[in-house]
């Protein structure tokens, strides 16, 4: 139980991916660690409904206007793992709003229970290079991260072999391999765009890596193929921290977590150093405070960043003035599809894959030959083979038996490749407190104010273009595209606002994610990032934190945060 | 004192391994129809936007598009109940888009034959849906609209069959219900 009069060892402020794995080393080598969690406790036996059918939803999963839940996250269900099935893992847009500045968009996709987003995310995985830790000084772009691959690459190791991450390895730079349990197989189809894009254009292409169970592992079932991974998995078949590292910390019997209670503030002692937060129990509408030696914001990137911004007029320890810039993302929601008639009548599988294929970033690297004259860094497509089981009848003409046997009887495969490129790290990227607008709790909300630059609309273009010739070379027809990025923050990749750094004029935090003048206080999220890279950040924050949570014992445990 | 740790355990409501099983919220997935299963009952359907005559033109309709073979067809699967479910949840120019078209179509078999669409025989109503289905890649002006609406019907009834039970069951062969599966991938 929860005690307010209680000086914690450590407070760890939300409970995803990267706050279980804190609260699991810190637990584990002895700390008393409470843990508080904005959203909702809950129970996979009830709410993890994996296997929902279209026939079991009375409108067969098309968006319900009857749904209370679904119209309260009118902002979250933008994104595609939003449904009536598991609306209540997202936040309530209601009691929950953030605002933009005039002319801009921003989509901010948060979670509402106990997991965070780990219980709904896409669980692609992939390491980060030396092409992303050291861009700046490969093209004189922004700033590198205080770290390389070499300090990171331990830790990728150590979460990978923990979590589970499937995956082929292809000795490629770009893309380090990892600790991989057996790679998923491709389609057909995707084994014929393969070896496309290995002859024509000196491509590589791998099957995705992903933290799902392809089989047992540490104590959990294999993936059954059901797909939905997002509304939760009773078999413990993909990464969660609810079902791993929330496990580990329970057992060690000094684990507290607290659910429905979303933290405020951080509150401040005498010597520059946190005393713990100022939270409100959503159960009962109250403030109250917990005390803790050290203060770990794990809240994700934006969320910890409001909580800095709350603490103190100007943000917390914010001389810098980096707290809420360098707002980063993936390009997202760009890409092609087309028609590959060659595989025309083609069975699709009952079992569903939950992953895809992954084309690493091909230009820009160091052989001048990849050189892109038209923008700086660079993209990786996600995508892969979909082979119809009736959508093909709206492209069938007529009606009656012969067009229902016509649609029975046929089926039709279409290649997707989406482009997620690298956003630029500018410091007019920004958010702000919202001078007006309160949460429901009277604390005051976040504004986004961010665009798109020349950068990115120039790689949009690239991705357009080579995408359809990689698609016209496979023989793809009916090739269609879209052009238009989505607004930031559709990526789910939202990152930066406390960037790392080893000068304190230019960064927030330090290497071990660690406030340059408040030395209890860490941040190990999302916040960090120096440059976003083009892969999926995920893998990347939880080797940072574990990292971080290391650094942060051993500090400990030579009193050196007190 | 060792005590066995379990995902389970940890996760369940009541507990008592974690702090926060007391403080568990209430249940709130209560408010959440998403499990519930949809079971179309036609002999007891009443439709909600329709009135009975447009709910059996409806039902008509559908089971033109998709009729029973060595199948079931739409009425089977009760697809008109589904698109007046939708229909009626929908916004009001689709509402009058949908109740047009329907009027459309009793307007033409008037206009053609003296009689509603239901009164037709079969072959007369497959007649009439011939000249305003997409197998003509442009229609006269004067069916346009009729081509327009039967366009959109199409669509709504593809949704609602191959999404039922029974679509899926019987017309596509699929499991019922999901079952453990191995993905196989590439055999060739």
């Amino acid at each position: 139980m929860f005690s307010d009069t209680k000086t914690y060892d450590a407070v760890v402020v939300g409970s995803g991916a990267t706050g279980g794995w804190a609260a699991k080393v810190l637990t584990e080598a002895g700390m008393d660690v409470l843990m508080l969690e904005a959203g909702r406790a809950f129970d996979p036996a009830t709410d993890f409904r994996e296997h929902t059918l279209p026939h079991d939803m009375e409108l067969r999963g098309r968006p319900d206007p009857r749904n209370e839940l679904l119209q309260r996250r009118h902002r979250q269900s933008y994104c595609y793992a939003c449904t009536e099935v598991n609306a209540d893992f997202f936040i309530d847009d209601v009691d929950n709003p953030y605002t933009e500045a005039p002319g801009t968009h921003f989509n901010w996709i948060q979670g509402n229970v106990v997991g965070g987003r780990s219980i709904m995310w896409a669980r692609q995985s992939y390491r980060m290079s030396d092409y992303d830790f050291k861009a700046a000084s490969l093209d004189g772009y922004g700033m590198d991260w205080p770290i390389g691959y070499a300090d990171l690459a331990p830790y990728y190791d150590r979460v990978e072999s923990y979590i589970g991450v499937n995956g082929r390895k292809e000795g490629l730079e770009i893309l380090p391999d990892g600790e991989f349990l057996p790679p998923m197989a491709f389609t057909c189809g995707e084994v014929m765009l393969k070896e496309t894009l290995a002859e024509k254009f000196n491509r590589p292409m791998t099957i995705g890596r992903n933290a799902v169970l392809t089989r047992r592992h540490n104590g959990r079932d294999m993936c059954h193929y059901c797909g939905p991974c997002h509304y939760g998995c009773r078999t413990n078949s993909y990464f969660n921290s609810p079902q791993t590292t929330l496990v580990d910390c329970e057992a060690t019997g000094r684990f507290t977590l607290v659910p429905d209670a979303a933290v405020i503030k951080v509150d401040m002692k005498a010597g520059d150093l946190a005393s713990g937060v100022t939270y409100v129990d959503k159960n009962t509408d109250q403030t109250r405070e917990a005390k803790a030696d050290i203060v770990v914001l794990c809240a994700s990137t934006l969320a910890s960043t409001r909580i800095l911004l709350n603490s103190a007029e100007g943000g917390l320890a914010n001389e810098s003035d980096c707290l809420g810039r360098y707002v980063m993302d993936h390009i997202y929601a760009t890409g092609v599809r087309g028609v590959l008639d060659a595989r025309a009548g083609a069975q699709p599988e009952r079992a569903n894959r939950p992953n895809g294929i992954y084309i690493p970033r091909f230009q820009n690297l160091k052989d001048p030959a990849t050189k892109n004259p038209n923008f700086i860094r660079g993209y990786g497509y996600q995508g892969g083979e979909n082979i119809t089981t009736w959508q093909h009848g709206n492209g069938i003409p007529g009606f009656g038996a012969d067009f229902k046997n016509a649609v029975q009887s046929s089926t039709v495969s279409t290649i997707g490749l989406g482009g997620f490129g690298e956003i630029l790290p500018r410091p007019e990227n920004r958010v702000t407190l919202d001078p007006e607008v309160t949460d429901k709790w009277g604390v005051p909300v976040l504004q986004m104010n961010t665009t798109l630059g020349s950068n990115e609309y120039a790689m949009v273009q690239d991705i357009i273009e080579e995408g359809r010739a990689m698609l016209e070379a496979l023989g793809c027809t009916n090739i269609t595209q879209n052009t238009e990025p989505a607004p930031l923050g559709s990526g789910i990749h939202e990152v930066g606002t406390a960037r790392m750094g080893d000068d304190p004029k230019t960064s927030y935090l330090n290497q071990y994610q660690q406030s340059h003048k408040v030395k209890n206080l860490f941040v190990m999220d999302g916040s960090c990032y120096v440059s976003i890279g083009c892969v999926n950040p995920t893998l990347t924050m939880m080797a940072l934190t574990l990292r971080s949570s290391e650094y942060l014992l051993d500090q400990h445990q030579r009193g050196e945060l007190a | 004192m060792s005590k066995r740790t379990t995902r389970r355990n940890v996760l369940a409501a009541g507990a008592g391994a974690f702090g926060y099983a007391t403080l568990q919220t209430e249940p709130i997935r209560a408010a959440i129809p998403a499990v519930a299963a949809y079971q179309a009952e036609g002999s007891t359907w009443t439709p909600r936007l329709l009135n009975p005559a447009q709910g059996e033109l409806l039902a008509t309709l559908c089971e033109h598009i998709l009729p029973r073979t060595d199948t079931p067809g739409a009425r089977d699967a009760a697809v008109h109940e589904f698109i007046d479910l939708e229909l009626s949840l929908a916004d009001g120019d689709e509402q009058l888009a949908a109740l047009g078209g329907l009027d459309w179509i009793d307007r033409r078999a008037q206009q053609l034959h003296g009689s509603s669409f239901v009164g037709l025989g079969a072959a007369r109503q497959i007649d009439m849906l011939r000249e305003i289905s997409d197998e003509h890649e442009a229609h006269p002006s004067e069916l346009v609209a009729g081509a327009a609406f039967f366009s959109d019907l199409k669509r709504r009834t593809l949704f609602a069959f191959y999404t039922s039970k029974v679509g899926r069951t019987e017309a596509l062969g699929l499991p019922d219900r999901v079952r453990v599966e191995r993905f196989r991938g590439c055999q060739d």
